[in-house]
């Protein structure tokens, strides 16, 4: 028991090292459950009709890109194969390329055409003042350009909606990283201009949204990587976070086992 | 194995990264140094890009707008505290954006809590319900401080807040771990099937 009290903590990370070396080159392919959550984000988009406008807040950066980005990549396939309209914004510069290379690779696995079907706003300054600009025009609070600094005159997606608001947009999902983010996308525009909003929630923040999952301000909530996994199976199409979910059951059972063992050690050494 | 050299530079940064759960020490300390460096550099070149150029330099100069003028002057006194004598100029930009912070607290913070009211509002047919419904009378009991915790019907309750307070953040807890593992499998994924070409 002492040895064990004592344990040098690197022993720990070794483990979970190997046992995800393991299934990361030899998967598992264990059962994946869908949750409520994720499915109201799927019925969601599966009830808008096609053409209807959807926009994705990219509000995050590379640190967590592992966790988000295939929770972007399912959602923005469901919404081409609804044929629907994206429009992509983030008030995280760090975010760069990430969300549009995901984004362009699909374009053009759906046949899809930039400035018709997708606009990308880019970063723009100023955080949540800008945000709350976009709810009454784009075009001021983008400075009138996408990221590539061309007018959004341009573009026939970007001519027919004026603004973050009913009836341009009928669905945002925001993908944060932190503040700002979904929680201020609730408060400036859902709340005060009823467009209904979903969050793919990074799993650190995932106890904190449930709430507004419950009552009814999220329209749901894809949790983590576990989400992204549970969105790949719902549109047919297992990938990155399926395979995940190995490594993910069997770090989660080392942990628990850890915890166990660590509870146990401390009830029998109490007092000694 | 990959012949490609930005898997090689990235396999280079994560393991120089992971070499800190050994222990500190200089090759980590390099990327250490490097993370910082970049964003720096990226955060400067990105704020040119995206903020002085279309507003300062298309909208202000080129279209004579010159309401911008306001926020480029604000945002100027913010370096005044590293001028000697002249820091004070930088509060009334510092006093411009908490007014606003406040402000914005006050107008827009206040809604997603009326819907969490509305929320808690329920019929208890459930035991979901009725559970629910006990943690947020109970939770909301155990931080009541302008009563004793020592009165009879606050020990019980407070009691009972307490634990409901406890799963909540064994919950977050358990998420945390969750988080650190889902950063962890990209490198994972990158160091294996990527880089050296195993499973996948």
């Amino acid at each position: 028991m002492r040895a064990l009290v004592d344990l040098d903590r690197r022993w720990i990370f070794l483990v979970v090292f190997i046992l995800l070396a393991i299934v990361v080159i030899w998967p598992l392919n264990l059962p994946v459950r869908v949750t409520p959550m994720t499915q109201g984000i799927y019925n969601y988009i599966e009830n808008l009709p096609a053409g209807s406008v959807l926009w994705l807040g990219l509000d995050y950066g590379p640190s967590v890109a592992g966790e988000l980005n295939p929770q972007l990549t399912a959602v923005v396939e469901h919404a081409f194969r609804k044929n629907l309209r994206i429009i992509t914004y983030t008030m995280w510069q760090t975010q760069g390329t990430i969300g549009r290379n995901i984004i362009d690779k699909l374009l053009k696995e759906y046949k899809k055409e930039y400035g018709t079907d997708w606009v990308d706003l880019g970063f723009k300054p100023g955080g949540i003042t800008n945000l709350r600009l976009m709810t009454s025009s784009l075009k001021e609070a983008a400075a009138g350009v996408d990221y590539q600094g061309k007018s959004l005159d341009e573009f026939p997606l970007t001519r027919e909606v004026k603004a973050l608001d009913k009836p341009y947009v009928a669905f945002i999902i925001d993908f944060p990283a932190g503040t700002p983010g979904a929680a201020e996308y609730l408060a400036i525009v859902t709340e005060v201009k009823g467009v209904p909003m979903g969050v793919g929630q990074i799993q650190m923040s995932v106890a904190d949204s449930m709430q507004f999952v419950h009552s009814g301000q999220y329209k749901g909530m894809i949790p983590g990587l576990r989400g992204a996994a549970e969105y790949e199976k719902l549109i047919g199409k297992p990938g990155t976070a399926v395979r995940a979910m190995d490594g993910q059951t069997l770090a989660a059972g080392f942990v628990g086992l850890l915890i166990v063992l660590g509870n146990v050690i401390y009830f029998s050494t109490r007092g000694r | 194995m990959s012949t490609d050299v930005g898997v090689w530079l990235q396999v280079i940064c994560t393991i120089g990264v992971l070499t800190y759960l050994y222990k500190e020490n200089w090759f980590w300390r390099i990327f250490e140094y490097a993370i910082v460096a970049g964003y720096t550099g990226y955060s400067l070149a990105y704020g040119y890009h995206n903020y002085i150029k279309p507003f300062i330099g298309e909208k202000m100069i080129k279209e004579g707008q010159w309401s911008f003028l306001i926020p480029l002057i604000l945002g100027i006194l913010l370096y005044a505290r590293f001028v000697s004598g002249w820091g004070w100029l930088g509060r009334y930009a510092m006093a411009y954006m908490i007014g606003y912070g406040a402000g914005y607290t006050l107008g827009f913070d206040i809604k997603p809590l009326l819907g969490q009211i509305r929320a808690s509002f329920i019929s208890l047919t459930s035991i979901n319900n009725i559970i629910l419904w006990l943690f947020i009378v109970t939770s909301l009991a155990y931080f009541f401080f302008t009563v004793s915790k020592e009165a009879p019907a606050m020990k019980g309750l407070s009691t009972v807040g307490k634990w409901a307070v406890m799963i909540a953040l064994g919950a977050s807890f358990g998420n945390t771990i969750l988080y650190r593992y889902n950063l962890l499998y990209p490198r994972m994924k990158l160091l294996f099937n990527t880089w050296l070409g195993l499973g996948g």
